[in-house]
């Protein structure tokens, strides 16, 4: 298994049980979209998704220590 | 519909009927392009010869939701380009109502005296109004209520206006008639200072509506759907009507785009504190609001009411763009200070972002610490007072950069950035570059998309897309937030149109409304004496690395100038 943080912003908080990091395990060779799917998050509801601090793709492979955070659709202006 | 045109020297009013060429064009493309057509781009833009347009968009005034945006134009102070800013609140759709395609003010009186300009169904006039003087935003509306009736809407400027400051904002009272809602950038307020006009006060009109739409049930059926549309997407129906844009505060300091203490870091290590949940809890702590409206008919309702620790009202709509740069930018982790800066900055008519940025130079100088909220709130009161130091700071960024010897200055053609980092946000950074009207988070923000956004690949179409966005959004009328869920598919916007219009436009119509508009724009600018060397980010963005990616802004200027000429 892989060990991961996770964390969420505004709304996606709800996703970890309205907390603002979890740790979660998943899969060896487990993608970004897994760790959404095994979160129950609709993909619609996340604009970026950053590991380590950079923005991410669904496909990429995440690693143990990875640091993933969840960024909610936003708008400025 | 008709323009109002205002001659401040002469005093005439007179209603002109709207050309042909004229009709569908409304907000930002109808000052534009009146602009750019009747004002000599050399010009003085506090002289006599520089207009001020004050437009409501295309869709303003009726019943589409959330499309009570006004366009305030003029050629800017603070640019030298031509300018446009956009402004909610409640003024927009009652000119709309009155049949006003746009007002514009033109020449000067021949005295110094101060005017108001009261709009209602009756009659519209000119009105002597020395007793305003000096009054800040907030007391000019109280004033004028406590005279023309509690129902007014309220456009002004405050002392920073008066004074012609470069960065003075013009601003709009929201639904309770709170001068909380600003066209904050370029130095409207400058302009409309220059022209001795302290006011326009807008009766509430008897219409409900500025035009009766061609075929009414299609249209009725357009509207619902874009309400519901509004309704279901995440960023219009769940983060906007809950944080307002307070939450970008987290997520750009995730990114690395935070600007924090002038520009000299991507991550404030305070954010925190100023973040959307902490402005959440003390909003509910207070009984302050949100999911506030700043006008009639918007259904996202991304603004707010934020009180003081004893409940007392400070300001509303304290927003993202002001918490990043009188916060991070300064270095200050209190909502309150902030808050109370905003206020401050509301009712003097100063654009919160030059503010900020101005601080944060001041603050690198040595004139006062990073993080001395105390420090900078009495900063903010010198611009009333009209001290030196005060002066600088109400003329932006730029000079007070200049004279106190700072040059690492965020500013493009005179005009700070907003708080979005461009050598973390590149595409942002293009936009700043590149926009007809100087470093301006309006000129279009792209936040998202498949474009990674620390690459310079692919940021220059980004941008082009997003300018051409805001500029077919602000024509519109539409609020720039309505974007989420109708950018990606323009139908259900081209339906609106055509039920309301009667005409026959398909999506490409809709962004060949943004392409033109910035035509005129880049037109202007040219015959201004600007060129692509203008279109550059300042040289420290290019050299310095920007915690914590240690990255510079690296999108080739040529190849920028290169794109932008064969789209525009």
């Amino acid at each position: 298994m892989v060990s991961l943080q996770i964390k969420a912003i505004a709304y996606l908080k709800d996703y970890l049980g309205n907390k603002d990091r979890i740790g979660l395990a998943v899969e060896q060779g487990a993608t970004v979209s897994e760790v959404l799917a095994k979160l129950y998050i609709p993909t619609n509801e996340v604009m970026w998704v950053l590991v380590n601090g950079l923005k991410a793709n669904q496909l990429d492979i995440v690693h143990s220590g990875d640091e993933i955070t969840l960024l909610p659709p936003l708008a400025g202006g | 519909m008709y323009l109002l045109r205002v001659n401040m020297h002469t005093g005439s009013i007179s209603k002109e009927p709207v050309e042909e060429d004229l009709i569908y064009l409304g907000g930002r493309g109808l000052s534009s392009k009146l602009i750019a057509r009747d004002v000599p781009a050399h010009i003085e833009p506090l002289g006599n010869n520089n207009k001020l347009i004050l437009a409501p968009g295309l869709l303003t005034g009726t019943s589409v939701p959330s499309s009570g945006r006004l366009s305030i134009g003029a050629k800017s102070p603070l640019t030298g380009t031509i300018k446009e800013s956009n402004v909610g609140g409640t003024a927009g759709q009652r000119l709309a109502r009155f049949g006003i395609k746009a007002i514009i003010i033109e020449e000067k009186p021949v005295d110094n005296s101060w005017y108001v300009l009261h709009v209602n169904s009756e009659k519209i006039e000119l009105l002597p109004a020395d007793y305003l003087a000096g009054k800040g935003n907030y007391d000019t509306a109280k004033e004028l209520r406590k005279r023309y009736g509690d129902k007014v809407s309220i456009v002004s400027i405050g002392p920073a206006g008066e004074s012609c400051f470069s960065a003075a904002t013009v601003a709009v009272t929201n639904i309770e008639g709170n001068s909380s809602r600003h066209a904050g950038r370029g130095g409207m307020g400058a302009v409309m200072g220059s022209k001795q006009l302290k006011a326009i006060i807008v009766a509430k009109p008897d219409s409900t509506a500025s035009l009766a739409p061609q075929q009414p049930e299609r249209y009725k059926k357009a509207i619902k759907r874009f309400a519901l549309a509004l309704k279901s997407h995440p960023t219009t129906g769940k983060v906007l009507p809950t944080y307002g844009t307070t939450t970008l505060v987290k997520m750009v300091n995730e990114l690395g785009a935070l600007p924090t203490r002038n520009y000299s870091s991507g991550q404030f290590e305070r954010a925190e504190e100023i973040s959307g949940d902490t402005f959440l809890n003390l909003i509910s702590q207070r009984g302050g609001r949100t999911g506030h409206a700043c006008h009639p008919g918007c259904v996202i309702k991304c603004s707010n009411v934020f009180n003081s620790s004893e409940g007392e009202y400070v300001t509303s709509g304290l927003e993202y763009e002001t918490i990043g740069m009188l916060g991070a930018n300064c270095g200050i982790s209190s909502l309150d200070v902030i808050a109370k800066a905003d206020r401050l900055c509301d009712d003097l008519g100063l654009d919160t972002v030059e503010t900020g940025a101005a601080i944060g130079i001041a603050m690198e100088a040595g004139i006062l610490n990073f993080g001395d909220g105390e420090a900078m709130l009495s900063l903010i009161r010198e611009v009333g007072k009209g001290t030196i130091m005060g002066r600088l700071l109400g003329h932006g960024s730029v000079i007070t950069g200049k004279v106190l010897g700072v040059n690492r200055v965020p500013a493009v053609k005179g005009q700070s950035m907003a708080a979005y980092d461009p050598r973390t946000l590149k595409g942002v950074g293009v936009t700043y570059a590149t926009s007809p009207m100087g470093a301006d988070h309006t000129g279009g923000n792209g936040l998202g998309g498949d474009v990674d956004p620390l690459k310079p690949e692919g940021q220059i179409e980004y941008s082009i897309k997003f300018q051409e966005a805001a500029a077919y959004f602000d024509s519109l009328g539409l609020c720039w937030f309505t974007r989420a869920p109708i950018l990606g598919d323009l139908t259900l916007v081209t339906e609106i149109a055509n039920s309301l219009f009667g005409t026959d436009w398909g999506p490409e119509d809709i962004v060949n409304i943004g392409k033109m508009v910035m035509r005129f724009e880049k037109d202007f600018n040219k015959r201004a004496g600007f060129n692509e060397s203008h279109d550059r980010l300042p040289e420290f963005m290019l050299t310095e690395k920007n915690r914590p990616h240690e990255t510079v802004f690296d999108v080739s200027a040529p190849e920028m100038a290169k794109l932008f000429s064969k789209n525009t």
